[in-house]
Formats: C-alpha cells, structure tokens, sequence
C-alpha cells in the first residue's frame, strides 16, 4: 500500500472523528500535461478549480457562505426571493430578510521557495514548486470565490512575500503575484520561516503549507508547537517528484547535485536505491506522526499524480473550521 | 620458467594503457541534480568508496588480461634456462656380464672417461646402468668429479644385455636437457643380443649425440657351461664354443661343497655338445670348467634331485586320457610328475590330487578327501557343476555358476607362479588362445584368470596349509581345445608343481628373475654374503645357490647366468647404429654459433600453459566487462 494511500486514509479517519462530512470526490481526471502546459499560474488554478468542481454534484459552497441577521422594510426592486412570506402572513407588511456573511475564514497559503522545489524528474512534469503554486492558488481562488480572507508568503531560507490575508479581488491578484514570484533556490528553513510567520499571524488561521520538508523534524514540531498554541490550523502538502519518491531510475549514474546546498556525490541509483528509500520511508513516518500529533492533516503529493486531493483537504479542512 | 616467444612478452608494457586510462579517466560528466542528498549521505559515501575499489579491480583485471595476453602469445614453458655452451653427457653403461670378458671393461670404461675428462665446469653428466633395467648409478648432476668417481668405481655384473629400454631413457633425458650439446656416451660391447628387438628406425631425439665405444678385439678363447637336467645318480651339462677352435677344457663337479671328481672336455669350435656325469647323491652342485676369456659362465649351479618326483592322486573318471598323458610326459622334465590312483584310504599329504567329476566327493572318498585338505593337502579341482562337488564347494565357501555361453579366460595373472612361464611370447598367446564351448563362473577364489564378463575362470583358495586349484572348464576334447594346446602341457605340470610346492625347489633361476619365497619371513644368504632378514621374494644379482631358511626348513634355489649372454658376438651390421641418429642431429652435430635449443623449443611446443593464459585472459576480459558495467563511467 502506498504511502500516500495510508496517509488518505489517515486524513478521512480523522475527518469522521471530527464529524466533518466528507468532501465529495472529484469525478473529472485532471489532465496534468494540460495542466503543466498552461501559461500562467491564474489560469492553472481556474482549469484546477473549474475541473474540481464541475465533477461535484452539489456544490459545497451552497449554504455556507451568509447568515441571517433582521428584517427592513420591502424596497421596490428587492429580490422577492427574499422576503419573508411567513411573517407578512402575521404583519401583513412586506419584510425583507437582511443577511451577513459568516466569520470571515484567514487563510494563508505558504509555499517552500527553496531550490529542492525547482526539480523535476521528467519534462512533461511541473517542478515541485509550480505544483504547489498550482494547488495554493487553486485553494486560494477557491477561498477566494467564498469570501475568505487570503493571505501569501514564501517559506525560504526566511520568510519573504508576507501578505495579510485579505478577501477583495486586488488582494487576490496580488496573491497571485506573489505566489507566481521566481524567487526560489537556497536553503530552505520551513520551521525557522513558520516561527517568523506565527508572530506576524492574526490568531485561528488555516495555514495552508506546500514543500518537500526536507527539514529537521525537531524544528519543525517547535515551530509546529508555536502555530498550534496560536489557534492555528496547519495543512501540510507533502510534494514530491515521483524519482524521489520512487528513486527508481537504473540509469540515473553520475554526480548527484544538492539542489539546496549544491554538494555533490557520486554514485548510481541503482545500487543506493535500497538505502534510500528506507531513509526516505523514515522521514515521512516521522512527518506523518509529527502531524498527526498535531492534529494537522499531511497530505502526500505527487507530481505526476492529480492535485485534486489536496482540494478535497483544503476543502475537509476548512468544514471542520467552519 | 621460460619463454618460447620472449618478444611477446613487450606486450605487457600495453599494461601502461589502461593504467593511464584509469588515472586520466574522465571524471563522471553526468551531473543529476536531485532535491536533496540528505537520504543519500551514509549508502552513497559506500557506494562511492565501493565503487572505488570496483575501479581498482577492474583496473587490476584489465592489467591482468594484459598481462595473460602477452604472457600467452610469449608462450610460456617449465624448464630451465639453456645454457648456450654447456653439454650434457650420460654415460650409458652395459653391465652385464660379457663385460666381464678379458680387458673389456677396462677398455671401454677408460674410453668414457676421455669423454668425462672433456667436459668442464657448467657441464652435466650422469651414469645410466643398463641392466636389468635402466637405472642411474649417478643422476645427471655437474658435479663432474662425482661422476668420474663412480665411473671409477662401478664393476660389471651379471645381468643379461637388453640395449633398447636404456637407449630410450637416455634419449628422453638428454632431449630435455637445457644445454646446448646432448651426448650419449655408449659404454657396451655391442652384442647382438644386446641390439635384439631394437627399432633402428626410432632415431633419438634430435639434438642427442650418439657415441659409440671402438671396435671391440677379438675373444678367442670363450665357452660357456650350462645346465641340463639334474637326476638323482647323475647331471647333464651342455657346452657351447664360441670360439673358431676347439677348447679342451677340465670340468670341476662339486656336490654340497665336495669336489666329486675332475674330467677332461673337448668343445668343438663353433658347437655345442653336452654331456653327462655321474654324481653321487647330494644337493648343492657346482660344475666349473677351468677360465676363459670370460670366466663368468665357466660354472653352473644346480639343486639335486632328491625326491623321486611330485605323486599326483588321480580320481577316477570317464574321460582321462589327454591329462594322463600331459602328467606321464613329465618325466623327461625337471621337477617330472608321477601318476597315483586315488586310495579310498587315507590320501598322502605329500600328493597333489587332481579331483574330475563327482566321485572323489562323494563316499567313499569324501571323508578322506576331508581329512587330506585338513592336514594341508593340495588338490586341483575341475569344476564341472555336479552336486557332490557343487556341496563340497560350498563349504569351502566357492560358488559356481554354470555360463550360457562358449567363452575364452583372459585376463591371465602371468605374476602368479603358475604362470609365470606363460609371462612372455608365444606362451602365453597359446593361453590366449583357449576357447571352451562350456565352462562355469566361479566365486569365493583369487583369480588367476577371468571369462569376459569379468567372472572368475580359473582361480586359487589357499587356506591354512592347503592350496585348492581350481578351473571353471575342463581338459576334455569335448568342452573345448584346451588339450590340444602348446601351453596343455606346461599348464598342467606348472600347475601342479605348484600345488606341490616344487615349483622352485631346483629351478635353474636366472640372475635378474624374480624369485618367490615361500610364506612368511626368514634368512637369505648366498656364498660369500651375509644372510638378510627376507620375505615375499627376491632378485638374484649375481649366480650361486641361494638358501632361505624358516626355522628347521630350508629351500635353495640355483640361479645362474643367461646362457645367451655368453654369446659375445657383435651386432654385424654396424650401419644401423647410424640410423639411430637423427637427421637433424647429424646435419648439425655440434652447433656453436646458434645454441642447440631443441630441449626449450619441444617443451615449449608441447606445453599447455599460454592456452591456460590465453583462457585467463578471456576470463579477466568477462570479468572486467561485468565490473565495468557496475561502476559509473
């Protein structure tokens, strides 16, 4: 069983412990060459959003959006659909039902710009990090289109690109802007960037984080700890090129670059792939029960595998806020 | 080692190829950027340092196919390194007894030492003894002065001239010699039957000198004396002159030491004659005729008689006539048989009976039969599958088979006493020859003879002090032509002589013939030697009567020298011994510009080791290739 599967399976069994009814599944394949062939970030994230939801029979935005608050008198040119026919039944008086949206949800979409995120393993494939700006403007056009407050930073060797969260259509593009940034490469400190971040966050957000967390699992459970105490929700998104998930390219031989550090080692996959997949098995156990222990969701990705589950978290995520 | 192809061996500087490939080798020009090393740390740092000495080991079997390479083509060869001036010299020296002959020795061993005295430091030689076999008196060494001491030293003996087996070792030898000159010194009288039996157009090996010794001069005066039959009241001695005028002669009889009497011989030149004398009863005898040019075959020694002859008891039986006639024909033969019926009584143990047919196994001559092999009597059994005689049989722990088909015995064990007068020549084709149209398997024996399906034919159960004989055919017309045999006869008395215990006991031994003993050890002695702790057998070196003794018994054996040795007459066509040269030889006799190599070149040739390397070398390719395929480029 993969381990992406156990994961899944983990996130739905906390979603039923939670009571949280269980997003309907996307019905429409997404076509990830399609998808990679697209030429800009907005549009990738409409194709993503639009594919995930034309394959729901009911929309999941339905309801949840407006709340009653009172009464005022009928104005002509008020929408009918409003009125409150029970109570000119009593008044004998047209009134009018006044709504007020929600609690506005703050939701920040964090994504890794260090330089393990430029890779990709195959050319039709998008490189970790367009994957994941694909998947967290698709949540944030998603959040976006139901009012909630959007808010951006990049997780680097610090933390850079820092917007508040904000719901207006200005704020969207210039979210947009900020995740479309090239800015990437280095060495990444997700835990160090996350406890910049807390500092900067109104409390009870939903942290919406896409990166390889190539990271010291210490340091991220601190930082982790310190989200947690402030009131927030953290989704991790787990991104990984399927070589390095698999490592199972026999004929990867040569001098393999660090893309965060630039050190090099020769050696064939082949004959290491053994090694390091059980190193790799480890870490994302350790991941895996590092935020199960926070009650976050970890949700793994795949580059060559359809983005939508990761919708579907946002979407479990943001219910159970709600 | 050396090297047939030695220039090949530059080849092996190739090694310098993929040593510099190895140091200039292009470092991995792959670049694979990955997201991150840090699962990769440990394993790869491994897999680096493994991969490390996958390239030193690959490096190493490149070297090595190299190297076999070369090695290979070079060709490569066990010997030693040839001497480009030495010479190698063996000595082949015939010692048998006509050496003995007036000034012979004396004459030929000067004439080899002239040989030993040209050769100088860095030189080898060696002395061969021809007789009774090859041998070396002193192994091919360069120590010359040990060679020129034991040339010194050696004698003569007694022995009979066989040329063939020591031109042969002495060729081999000296083929592999690592010198430039290979010499065979032939120290010998050249007798015709020395030469007798060799293969002239086998040359030796090229590159072997052959040397022959100078004529010989004449003997003049040369008879020998031999022995003829030995009987209780008198012995026949024959004569023989080889000499071109008659030798008048005085003959010396000996018996038990005692000179019996002194009688006045004429031999006529060219001839041979024997003679007959009276001789009182006794068992040592010694006939000596006054010496000659070649004093050694001037006496004769011989066992008397002192028996009246092995009884042998013979059953009663239907058909009996051929064995009846090959036993009454002993007579006129050393050790001759006498023919008893078989008593119903009590058998003599002394008697060797010869059990056909049924009846002897049966009453009345069951128990007596019983009691004769109990006390130590001998019997010779012709199994023709009756009941009485299967039974009996089966108590001695022999079983028979009867076989579905004719069959010849093969597989004749001629070291065995009774056939080893069958050891040689037409004798033993006549046992060759036999074919029965009925025989029987036997089991339980030790065999003297096998029908082909491996099964024993003939075959011997000595148990205690009995010895039982036994046949798996018969000696009738009708089961086959056994009686119509050359060897019938022989067989027959041998094979009772045997049983007697006869068989040796005044035999005219030759000197070199292997001479069995009866069972278990005790005391040999010879005139003139001290006596030896012995057992099994032994090879007389020189004639006289010898005596073994275990505890009260004793046995002697006469043993003389050949007869045909005496004959001192020269090979008479000298040409041959030319051809006995090898062409090669003779067109370059004493290379000294060019070293004489043949040696190096015929090992080389024959060796198998640069088909090993060459295989190697294959070998160290594959390796290297599957290596190769494991380490990054």
């Amino acid at each position: 069983m993969s381990v992406e599967r156990i994961q899944g399976r983990a996130v739905a069994n906390r979603r039923e412990k939670a009571g949280v009814e269980k997003p309907p599944l996307p019905s429409s394949p997404i076509d990830l060459a399609l998808l990679a062939s697209l030429p800009s970030l907005p549009l990738r994230a409409k194709y993503l959003v639009e594919g995930y939801l034309s394959g729901q029979h009911r929309s999941p935005l339905k309801g949840h959006s407006v709340e009653f608050v009172e009464y005022r008198s009928y104005q002509p040119g008020d929408d009918l659909r409003h009125v409150d026919w029970r109570l000119y039944g009593r008044a004998d008086r047209l009134h009018v039902k006044q709504f007020e949206e929600e609690t506005q949800l703050r939701i920040f979409l964090l994504s890794d710009a260090s330089g393990s995120m430029s890779y990709k393993s195959r050319p039709n494939l998008l490189t970790k990090l367009d994957y994941a700006r694909t998947i967290l403007a698709a949540v944030g056009l998603l959040a976006q289109r139901q009012r909630d407050a959007v808010g951006v930073a990049r997780l680097g060797h610090d933390l850079t690109g820092f917007l508040k969260a904000r719901s207006s259509l200005a704020h969207w593009r210039s979210i947009l802007a900020t995740l479309d940034s090239p800015e990437v490469g280095g060495v990444t400190h997700v835990s160090q960037s996350l406890t910049t971040l807390a500092e900067l966050l109104p409390r009870r957000s939903l942290l919406v984080v896409a990166s390889d967390f190539y990271e010291e699992i210490p340091a991220l459970e601190s930082a982790l700890h310190r989200l947690r105490y402030d009131g927030h929700e953290v989704l991790a998104l787990h991104v990984l090129d399927p070589m390095e998930v698999d490592f199972d390219d026999d004929d990867a031989a040569g001098t393999f670059i660090d893309l965060e550090n630039g050190a090099s080692l020769v050696l064939s996959a082949a004959e290491v792939r053994r090694t390091y997949l059980e190193n790799l098995r480890a870490h994302q156990a350790l991941l895996r029960d590092l935020f199960a222990g926070m009650n976050s969701d970890l949700v793994a990705l795949r580059t060559d595998e359809n983005p939508l589950t990761a919708i579907s978290a946002y979407l479990a995520q943001r219910e159970h806020l709600l | 080692m050396n090297w047939l192809l030695p220039a090949f061996l530059g080849a092996g500087a190739l090694i310098g190829l993929p040593v510099l490939m190895h140091l200039l080798r292009r470092k991995p020009q792959i670049r694979i950027p990955f997201p991150s090393l840090q699962f990769l740390g440990p394993s790869a740092l491994q897999e680096t340092r493994k991969h490390r000495i996958l390239r030193w080991i690959v490096l190493i079997l490149r070297c090595l196919a190299v190297l076999a390479l070369a090695a290979g083509f070079a060709r490569p060869f066990i010997g030693e390194k040839i001497n480009p001036h030495g010479r190698g010299v063996i000595v082949a020296i015939d010692n048998s007894f006509s050496m003995q002959a007036a000034g012979r020795w004396e004459t030929l061993r000067q004439w080899a030492e002239t040989h030993l005295d040209s050769l100088v430091d860095g030189d080898q030689a060696g002395l061969l003894l021809m007789h009774p076999s090859p041998r070396w008196l002193v192994k091919m060494t360069p120590d010359l002065s040990a060679v020129r001491s034991a040339l010194h030293d050696a004698e003569p003996g007694y022995e009979t001239t066989r040329y063939r087996a020591a031109l042969l070792m002495a060729g081999e030898v000296l083929k592999s010699l690592p010198v430039a000159r290979r010499e065979l010194v032939w120290m010998a009288d050249e007798q015709r039957i020395g030469w007798t039996g060799t293969d002239f157009s086998q040359t030796l090996p090229a590159g072997v000198m052959l040397t022959l010794p100078p004529e010989q001069t004449e003997i003049r005066h040369q008879s020998s004396l031999s022995m003829g039959r030995i009987q209780r009241s008198s012995i026949e001695l024959k004569f023989r002159n080889f000499s071109n005028g008659n030798d008048v002669r005085t003959l010396t009889l000996f018996v038990d030491d005692q000179t019996v009497g002194e009688f006045p011989v004429t031999i006529p030149a060219g001839s041979s004659d024997s003679r007959t004398f009276p001789i009182p009863s006794g068992q040592r005898i010694r006939a000596s005729l006054d010496p000659d040019d070649l004093a050694v075959d001037d006496t004769v020694y011989g066992i008397g008689d002192t028996t009246h002859g092995q009884t042998v008891l013979l059953a009663p039986t239907d058909e009996s006539g051929f064995l009846t006639h090959a036993i009454a024909s002993t007579q006129s033969l050393p050790n001759p048989l006498r023919i008893a019926p078989l008593p119903k009584g009590k058998w003599p143990v002394d008697a060797v009976a010869v059990l056909r047919g049924e009846t002897a196994f049966q009453a009345p001559y069951l128990a007596a039969l019983e009691e004769f092999t109990a006390n130590g009597g001998n019997a010779w059994i012709f199994v023709d599958g009756s009941a009485a005689q299967r039974n009996w049989l089966k108590k001695q722990g022999i079983t028979i088979d009867p076989r579905s088909e004719p069959g010849q015995p093969r597989n004749w064990d001629v070291t065995h006493s009774i056939l080893t007068p069958f050891a040689e020549g037409q004798a033993l084709q006549s046992l060759l020859e036999l074919h029965f149209r009925k025989g029987w398997a036997l089991t339980g024996l030790e065999p003297l003879a096998q029908w082909s399906d491996g099964s024993i034919a003939a075959g011997v159960l000595e148990t205690g002090n009995s010895r039982l004989f036994l046949t798996g055919f018969d000696a009738s017309r009708a089961d086959g032509s056994f009686p119509l045999k050359a060897a019938f006869v022989p067989f027959v008395h041998q094979a009772l002589i045997w049983l007697g215990g006869n068989e040796q006991g005044t035999g005219n031994f030759r000197v070199g013939q292997s001479i069995q003993l009866p069972a278990g050890p005790g005391k040999l002695s010879v005139e003139g030697k001290p006596a030896i702790e012995i057992s099994g057998s032994f090879t007389p070196t020189r004639p006289g009567i010898y005596q073994f003794s275990q505890a009260a018994e004793v046995k002697q054996f006469a043993v003389n020298v050949a007869e045909d040795e005496s004959d001192l007459a020269p090979w008479p066509e000298p040409a041959d011994f030319a051809r006995l040269q090898s062409l090669e030889s003779a067109k370059n006799p004493a290379p000294s510009s060019a070293p004489a190599t043949f040696a190096g070149t015929e090992s080389g040739q024959r060796s198998s080791l640069w088909w090993w390397l060459l295989a190697a070398a294959v070998l160290f390719f594959i390796a290297e290739t599957g290596l190769s395929n494991r380490t990054i480029p």
